[in-house]
Formats: structure tokens, C-alpha cells, sequence
């Protein structure tokens, strides 16, 4: 983990990141509320696929998204390396849980405002409105989410017949 | 150390807003024609004491607004001016401006000058009109069931006795100066009333270095001497009874007046005890605080009925004392007892396979927990119980005022004000309630010519009933006005498209149209009830309690709303069932039976439907796994099971595996972090810690309906 | 508002400058200012009577105040030291009236 001891740029915020199908992806490290295992949830009726269900956090209702189906890629059976990542986040009236399940857990780092590209159009996977913009480190290409555009946006999906 | 009053604030806003409902009451049943001393009472003590406390805690503008409607009402008192309907209008108005003004000092926002300045003007004309003092137009209070029988009253509105004098012992309790409230400024208004004669008694004070400089411990003998009356000593003490003993007795002979009437002692009927609705009135951020009379060092700790009694809000009925809590300490609690049930229901099961002479009595042992459980749930649960009678209390106002807005007459019946339910439900109830009542007044009870003529009598009627039935407690809202028009609302139904244009409904099904999205048969969206709050958002807040409703209607005589609640929001008794790898919970009160299918009890039907014959009816089979998109066990009927589900009447066959434990469960909500599912009621967990989600039975049949409807399309289209 | 010293204390605390036997009471002895006057009036106590009160300069007092005052003069009672009046004010007067403690006031002989 990187702990910078110099002094950062004014606004620069630190961000988890990790992988899903090979890319790289970061959430405010501040939204983050736990890493778990994964345990299981159970499946709830009339939900898109890539809301794979509800799990039980300390007595709590939560639903788990799969980033994977989210952004239109394959699935991944779920096993031992499982992660998932309790984020929580604001919508129009609350604050709400959420987990979402990805491949494995990065690093966090600290990103600079003025590092942040925009997002050239990359088309549906980077669902414009949840992708804040690009980042470079350590060599890597980083999407930054905004997480509570994706997880309102995944919970007020409507429903499938 | 300087004392900050403003930790009482609270508590003067709350009780402050409980006394104005109460004054709203008496007002509203003056206006109804009981000009009855005790009413006109009862709102003086209110504004005096309101007045009391908001020049203690310095809302100057709140109190000089307040004494000059006490100067009003104390002309009423005092019979120098009658009350009329335009008086009762102004009183009325001058409440919802305090209300209005006590809100705005407790929220820290501005006062609405404006309008204080008119409405004080308005009192100050009315002051400076002579009155004419009442004539035989006042009857007697009548006899009330709470109320020691009076006798007839003479012609004035004076009936209470007036004596030669008053004997008051007045011994301070010990949070009284701390609260704000000082003897030296009661007793100087003592003597404003008669020439006063006092004795202190300063036995109980210690040496000055134990002394506690904020605890009174001085008390006093006071004669008041002159003929005053009882109400004017006790409006004094106002703002003390729970804090202070008090012993009035009245001394010398009695007045002119030959019929002697007994100082009322008996706290007034519970229907005046009405606290406010709003949350101020059960929770409060300062911890619990009594407003038990206190015990004194002195020998004597009785506390006076007539002072201590009259002012106590209790939440239930008739009881003696009540204390105010914070909603998240019963919260806390509640959950509590919530994981308890699940620990014991995951004991229960554990015990349940074991052998021996020692599992026997551990079985045993583990019964007596389960009814202790079920027990201390009821009693918790109870805690958060009030009576829907909160909510009934808005409704004489609302009703008087719109009948008058519109023209209308009308009278309103309540019954069943008692019926508790869970105060979360009953905070949510409210809105529906007054759109409902709203409608029936707007669009149900027709003017007094078209009642006339169609044979009715001139004045309408309004029914707000409430009352527990099987685990559920059922408010109904009944007008005798026109009733729906079944064929304007199917055109309307047909003009929208909600409904098919050859397609026929049954009556129930058309009258119910009405809350669907969008609908309003009023040919303009009269402000009353309009404002886009429609009978769809009703239900909408009716469900999302868990609850239904349905309309019933005959056209000319009237229509009917009921809504039926469940009882507790929190833990439900549950049967597990199976399919597939899924566990759900179907709450056991919606359970008919389950049973094993026969071949011969199942017909199949044209499009593939099938239903089951249940002795003479024909139920349809809602297939588990088909509507929830799940891999089951069993395919064919004969293997699984059937459960036989009914809700809103109807009844359906839920085909699942496997029945495994009843259990209660505790209600999770889906929404906290997600969102409302149609057929779920929420989730719960097992005692694995797995989440199993509980269905909803009317919505599960509305699923099932959907899926049939859209199978049958496709096949007509194929 | 603590002790002030005798030479030139304006009358602003409940009990100003204890003097062997010279008690000032403030402007304002009322329950805000009951606890410090209590602890004041008992470092006064402290000190050898006979006592002297000087209320002519209270302008608010409420119960609180004059029950210190009460007390004050009880203990003077009990443990046999004089006191006396050396003015009262307007307010004082009243509030002693109004409350029925005069006779407990009165200077012993």
C-alpha cells in the first residue's frame, strides 16, 4: 500500500483498485466499507442477471452485483478467490450497501486530479456514466468508477418481465 | 454554573403541541353546540399555560400573542361575552397560528410576522366590541361517563362554586427550579387573584453547606382570600403539577347559588388527553423523564388527582403514568428480542433430532423458552403500539372545515379509536386516511339539495372505523354519498387503456380500477384532493406497509374504502418451503392448507393452465419455480406439494418441493439497500446465517396472473 | 464571578468581598448564580460574626436566592451568631414579602 509521506496535490483522493476480466479498475477508497470472501447469496426473482442476489452482512440485507455482467463480459463461476467489495453509496434520497463481486483486489493508490483523463469513448463497457475517468499508475491503465452512479444505476434497473 | 433551559425546550414544545390538539378539541365541540363551561375551561388553561412557559423560556412574541387571546378567553370564562361561530373560527385560527408560531421558535426559523400581527388585531376588535354576556342559549354540561354528574347549571357560565376562600399547601418538588419555574412568581400571581395570606414552612432546609442551591425546599401554606375559582388557583400551577405537591381546599360558605357542583376531580375523558400525531409527542431527545408527581422528603406524598392527573398524556387508555422514550432505545430492544427469536428458533431445531431422557426435558425447557419468547415479543411490540385514535383526531377538524369549504354537510362517526397499531404504521396511515376522507367529501357525500332530492337526509355521513381481525387491523372509511359510477369509470378505464375495450371486469375489478396510476374520474382536479396525490399513490403507501385496500361501492347509497394493516411490521410467522436449491418464507397467516395432489384432482385447461380441485372450487396452480426462473426438484404435481394460499379473496395452489420448519422470522426489509419486489415481502435469515426471501402472497398471484396473461397473448398471436 | 477584593468591588457578584462580618449581596442573586453565591456565602461563614448583610443593592432575585439567604441566616441562628439588616432593596423587600420568609429574616436581638 502505498503511504505517501510527501505532501499531495490539492484534491487528490486515494482509490482501490482492482481487476475484473483483465482490466483495471479503482473506487474512492472512502466508499469502501469491507473486502469479504465470498459466501453465497440467494438469488432474487425478476433481477438482471448481473445482480446476482442478496447477502446477509451482519443482519443486513445487501445486494451483490457481478461487475463482470455488468459491464457485458462473460461471467465467472464463483469460488475460493472470489472478492467481494462492500461499497457504500448515495443515491437521490440514502445511503445504501451494496457488494460487488470482482476478480481480485489491486491496490490503493493515491491519484492526483490532475492525473484523471476523461474517457475517450470506449463504448458500452465503460457505461459512460459510471466510468469518471482514466488514471495511469505504475505503468498501468486505470478506470476510475463512480460508484454510486453504477450501484443506483444497477438497483433501479428495471425489471425483466 | 448557569442553568440552560434550553434542555427544556423540548418538553414545553411537546407538551405545548399535545395542549393545542387538546384546545382544537374543546373548540371544535363548542362549535358543535356544547357551550359547556369545562370546554371554555380547558382552552384558557391551555393558552395560560402556554403563555407561562413561553415567557419562562423568553419566546416573547409566542406570549404576547398568547395573553391576548388569554384576555379573550377569559372574558368567556368569566361569561362577559358568548360564543358564537365566528368566535370559535378565530380561537380556531388563533391554535393553528400558535402551533405554527411554537414550531417556528423550535425549528429556529422566522416567525410569520404578518400574520400574527393580523390575527392579533382581529382579537384586539373583537376585545374592543362589547360582548354580550350569554343567555339561556348555554345549556349544562351534560352528563359525561368520565365526569362526576353535575347539577343543572344556572343561566351563567359560571357554574363552578366559588367559595369564601382557598387553603393551598404548595410544597415544590425537587427538579422545580431547575426546570425553570419559580414559586416567588406563582405566588405573586396568586395574589393578583385575591388578597393572599402566606405561611412558608422552611423545616426541610439543611445547613448551608448541604444544601443544593437549585432544589427548593421551602413550601408554603397559602389562604387565597376571595371568591375565586378553583380553575383560576389550579391555572396558576399549570406549569408545575408534575413537579409539585399541591392540595387545594376550599373553605367558607358557599355563593348565592343553591345547587352546589363538586370541584371536578376526575382527570377529563381520554378523548381530551389527545397528544399530538407528530413524532415530538413520543419521542424526545432528553432521556426519560417522569411525569409521575415526585416523591418529597415531606411525610405526605400524595399526589393531587385534580392537579397531577389532568395534564398526564398516556399513551394507552385510563392508565396512571407514562413516561417519554427515545423511538431507537424500543428500536434496540425490538431487535433484540428480534435475534433472541432466531437463537431460540435455531436452539429449537437443533434439539429437535436428539435422543434420550435428556433431550426429553431439554425439549421441554426449550418449549418454555419459545413461549416466553413469543411473550416478551407481544410486550415489546405493544410498546410500540398506539392507538390509531392519534391519527382519528385530525379528522373532526379536517371535516368541519372542508364540509364548510365545500358546502357540504356532514357528520363524522369514529369508532374503534382504540385499536392500536405499530407506530411506524401508524405515523404512514395518516396521509392515505385524509385522501381518503378528502375523496369521500370532495367526490362521495353530494351537496344538501341533491341529497334532499334524491331522498337522503341534508347532512352527509362520514364512518372512520378501525378494528383488529385475524393478525390484522382493518380501518375502514365509508361514506353514504353516490358511490362510484361503475360505467364512467370503465370508459375512463377504457380511454386510458388500462382496460381493453371489449374487455368486461367484474364490479369489484372496475371499482378498484380507480387505483390505478393516473386514474381521476373528477372532471377538474379540484385543489381539495387533487394535486397530483392520487388514489394510486394511496395504495402505493398502503402496500409499501404491507398492507391492501379495496373500494366498495352501490351506486346512490355510498362506497366503502378498506385497508387492512398487518399488526407489526417486525417478525412474522412463517412456513418454510422449498424449490429447488431456494428457501422462502410464506407467512402462515396466508396459508389455507397444504396438501399432496391426486392425479384425478388436477384438470388441465385449454392453454396449458392448470387448475386443482379443492372440494367445489377450482383453484389455479401457480408453478414456483416457472415464476421465479428457478431449477426445481419435482416437475410433476404428484411429487411435490401444494399449498393452498389466499389473499384479497383469492385463493391459488403454490406448487414447491418440500415443506421444512415453521419458525418465526424476523422481516428484513429489501429496500435498506435495494429495492421493493413485487411478490416479495422482504427477507429473513435462517439460523445458517443464509438469507431466505419471504413472499408476498397478493403479489405472487398478481406475478402469476401477469405470466398467464402474457402466455395466453402469445399463444392467440401464434 | 469570583471573590472580589474589598477596596473598590463594584456590587456585580451575589456576595461580594468578604470583610470579617460584612456581607454584600450583588444585583443579581437568583438561581444562576446560586451556586457560586452558596459558596460564597459559606466562605463568609468562615469568617467570626457578628454579621452584617447589606441587600441594598439587589435589583433581581428570585426563590433561589432568597433561600440561600434563608439558610444563611438559619445556620447564624443555630450556631448562635448575630446578624443584622444594613438595607434591603425594593426588590429584595418584595420578593421576602411575596415569599413569606420575613420573620425567618428578621435581625435576632
Amino acid at each position: 500500500m502505498n503511504i505517501g509521506l510527501e505532501s499531495e496535490p490539492e484534491g487528490t483522493s486515494q482509490y482501490l483498485t482492482f481487476v475484473c476480466a483483465g482490466e483495471e479498475y479503482g473506487v474512492e477508497i472512502l466508499c469502501v466499507q469491507e473486502i469479504k470472501g465470498w459466501e453465497g447469496v440467494t438469488r432474487v426473482p425478476y433481477t438482471p442477471p448481473y445482480l446476482l442476489g442478496v447477502m446477509n452482512l451482519r443482519g443486513v440485507i445487501v445486494p451483490v452485483i457481478d461487475l463482470r455482467m455488468r459491464f457485458g463480459l462473460a461471467p465467472r463461476a464463483a469460488g475460493g478467490s472470489t472478492v467481494v467489495i462492500v461499497v457504500r453509496v448515495r443515491d437521490a434520497r440514502a445511503e445504501k450497501t451494496a457488494g460487488i463481486v470482482v476478480d481480485a483486489v489491486s491496490e490503493v493508490y493515491s491519484v492526483a486530479p490532475d492525473s484523471i483523463k476523461p474517457t475517450p469513448d470506449l463504448g458500452p463497457v465503460a457505461e459512460a456514466a459510471c466510468v469518471r475517468g482514466l488514471t495511469s499508475v505504475d505503468n498501468k491503465m486505470v478506470m476510475l468508477l463512480d460508484i454510486d452512479a453504477l450501484v443506483t444505476s444497477c438497483i433501479a434497473a428495471p425489471e425483466r418481465p | 454554573m448557569t442553568l440552560d433551559l434550553a434542555q427544556f425546550h423540548d418538553t414545553f414544545f411537546a407538551e405545548s403541541f399535545e395542549a393545542l390538539d387538546s384546545m382544537e378539541n374543546a373548540l371544535l365541540k363548542l362549535s358543535a353546540g356544547d357551550a359547556d363551561f369545562e370546554l371554555i375551561n380547558t382552552i384558557f388553561r391551555v393558552a395560560h399555560s402556554i403563555k407561562g412557559g413561553a415567557a419562562t423560556f423568553g419566546f416573547s412574541e409566542v406570549a404576547s400573542f398568547t395573553h391576548t387571546l388569554e384576555t379573550l378567553l377569559d372574558q368567556l370564562r368569566g361569561g362577559k361575552r358568548r360564543v358564537d361561530a365566528t368566535l370559535v373560527d378565530t380561537l380556531l385560527r388563533s391554535g393553528d397560528l400558535m402551533r405554527a408560531m411554537l414550531l417556528a421558535t423550535q425549528q429556529k426559523q422566522p416567525l410569520d410576522k404578518t400574520r400574527v400581527a393580523a390575527l392579533h388585531a382581529e382579537i384586539e376588535l373583537i376585545l374592543a366590541t362589547p360582548g354580550d354576556s350569554p343567555t339561556t342559549t348555554v345549556a349544562a354540561p351534560p352528563a359525561n361517563a368520565a365526569q362526576v354528574p353535575q347539577a343543572p347549571s344556572p343561566v351563567q357560565l359560571s357554574p363552578e362554586e366559588t367559595r369564601s376562600g382557598w387553603r393551598i399547601h404548595f410544597i415544590p418538588g425537587p427538579k422545580l427550579l431547575r426546570h425553570g419555574n419559580d414559586p416567588l412568581r406563582l405566588l405573586r400571581e396568586l395574589t393578583t387573584l385575591a388578597p393572599c395570606d402566606v405561611r412558608v414552612d422552611a423545616k426541610w432546609i439543611p445547613p448551608l453547606s448541604e444544601l443544593d442551591p437549585e432544589e427548593c425546599r421551602l413550601s408554603w401554606r397559602i389562604e387565597v382570600n376571595g371568591p375565586v375559582q378553583e380553575s383560576a388557583i389550579k391555572a396558576v400551577f399549570d406549569w408545575v403539577e408534575g413537579e409539585c405537591d399541591l392540595k387545594l381546599e376550599a373553605f367558607g360558605p358557599a355563593a348565592e347559588t343553591s345547587e352546589m357542583m363538586p370541584a371536578p376531580k376526575i382527570p377529563p375523558p381520554v378523548e381530551e388527553v389527545a397528544a399530538a400525531v407528530a413524532p415530538p409527542a413520543i419521542e424526545s431527545a432528553p432521556a426519560v423523564e417522569a411525569s409521575l408527581a415526585p416523591k418529597n422528603n415531606a411525610a405526605s406524598t400524595q399526589a393531587a388527582a385534580s392537579a397531577a392527573a389532568a395534564a398526564l398524556p398516556s399513551a394507552a387508555a385510563g392508565d396512571g403514568g407514562s413516561i417519554r422514550v427515545s423511538i431507537e432505545k424500543i428500536d434496540e430492544l425490538l431487535n433484540s428480542v428480534g435475534e433472541l427469536v432466531i437463537t431460540q428458533s435455531v436452539l429449537s431445531q437443533l434439539a429437535a433430532p436428539l435422543e434420550g431422557h435428556d433431550a426429553e426435558a431439554l425439549r421441554n425447557a426449550l418449549g418454555q423458552l419459545e413461549r416466553h419468547m413469543r411473550n416478551l415479543q407481544e410486550s415489546v411490540m405493544r410498546v410500540r403500539m398506539l392507538p390509531i385514535s392519534f391519527v382519528f383526531n385530525r379528522f373532526p377538524r379536517l371535516v368541519r372545515d372542508l364540509g364548510q369549504r365545500l358546502g357540504k354537510k356532514i357528520e363524522l362517526r369514529l369508532t374503534g379509536d382504540s385499536t392500536e397499531l405499530d407506530k411506524t404504521v401508524l405515523e404512514k396511515i395518516g396521509d392515505p386516511l385524509v385522501h381518503l376522507v378528502r375523496n369521500a367529501i370532495d367526490h362521495g357525500i353530494e351537496t344538501p339539495e341533491v341529497r334532499l332530492a334524491a331522498g337522503k337526509a341534508a347532512h352527509g355521513v362520514i364512518e372512520l372505523s378501525a378494528y383488529h381481525k385475524g393478525g390484522n387491523v382493518i380501518v375502514e372509511v365509508s361514506d353514504d354519498g353516490g358511490g362510484l359510477k361503475r360505467e364512467r369509470i370503465l370508459a375512463k378505464a377504457r380511454e386510458r387503456g388500462l382496460v381493453g375495450a371489449d374487455e368486461e371486469l367484474s364490479e369489484e375489478r372496475v371499482f378498484n380500477l380507480i387505483f390505478a396510476p393516473g386514474f381521476s374520474t373528477a372532471d377538474v382536479v379540484s385543489d381539495v384532493s387533487g394535486r397530483g396525490v392520487g388514489m394510486d399513490v394511496v395504495k402505493r403507501n398502503i402496500n409499501e406497509l404491507g398492507g391492501h385496500v379495496q373500494i366498495h361501492s352501490t351506486p346512490g347509497q355510498g362506497s366503502m374504502v378498506r385497508i387492512r394493516l398487518p399488526l407489526t411490521l417486525a417478525i412474522l410467522d412463517g412456513q418454510l418451503a422449498r424449490v429447488g436449491s431456494e428457501v422462502y418464507v410464506v407467512p402462515i397467516v396466508s396459508i389455507v392448507e397444504t396438501i399432496q395432489v391426486r392425479a384425478e384432482q388436477v384438470n388441465s385447461l385449454a392453454s396449458r393452465a392448470q387448475v386443482f380441485r379443492l372440494r367445489d372450487d377450482y383453484l389455479p396452480i401457480v408453478r414456483l419455480y416457472e415464476l421465479f426462473g428457478i431449477e426445481p426438484q419435482y416437475t410433476d404435481l404428484l411429487d411435490g406439494l401444494l399449498m393452498i394460499v389466499e389473499a384479497d379473496g383469492k385463493r391459488v395452489g403454490l406448487f414447491v418441493d418440500e415443506l421444512m420448519s415453521q419458525q418465526q422470522v424476523v422481516i428484513k426489509s429489501l429496500e435498506t439497500n435495494f429495492r421493493p419486489v413485487v411478490g416479495l415481502a422482504g427477507a429473513t435469515m435462517l439460523g445458517d446465517g443464509r438469507v431466505a426471501l419471504i413472499l408476498d402472497i397478493p403479489g405472487v398471484i398478481s406475478r402469476f396472473q401477469a405470466q398467464e396473461t402474457r402466455r395466453s397473448t402469445a399463444q392467440q398471436a401464434a | 464571578m469570583a471573590l472580589e477584593s474589598e477596596a473598590n468591588a463594584p456590587a456585580t457578584g451575589p456576595v461580594v468581598a468578604p470583610m470579617a462580618g460584612r456581607i454584600v449581596l450583588g444585583a443579581s442573586c437568583t438561581i444562576h448564580e446560586a451556586q457560586q453565591m452558596r459558596a460564597q456565602l459559606l466562605a463568609q461563614a468562615e469568617l467570626p460574626g457578628p454579621y452584617e448583610i447589606d441587600g441594598s443593592a439587589v435589583q433581581q432575585v428570585d426563590t433561589a436566592g432568597v433561600q440561600l439567604v434563608v439558610a444563611f441566616a438559619l445556620d447564624c441562628l443555630e450556631r448562635n451568631i448575630a446578624y443584622a439588616w444594613k438595607g434591603r432593596s425594593a426588590a429584595l423587600d418584595d420578593a421576602i414579602r411575596v415569599l413569606g420568609v420575613g420573620a425567618l429574616l428578621e435581625s435576632p436581638v
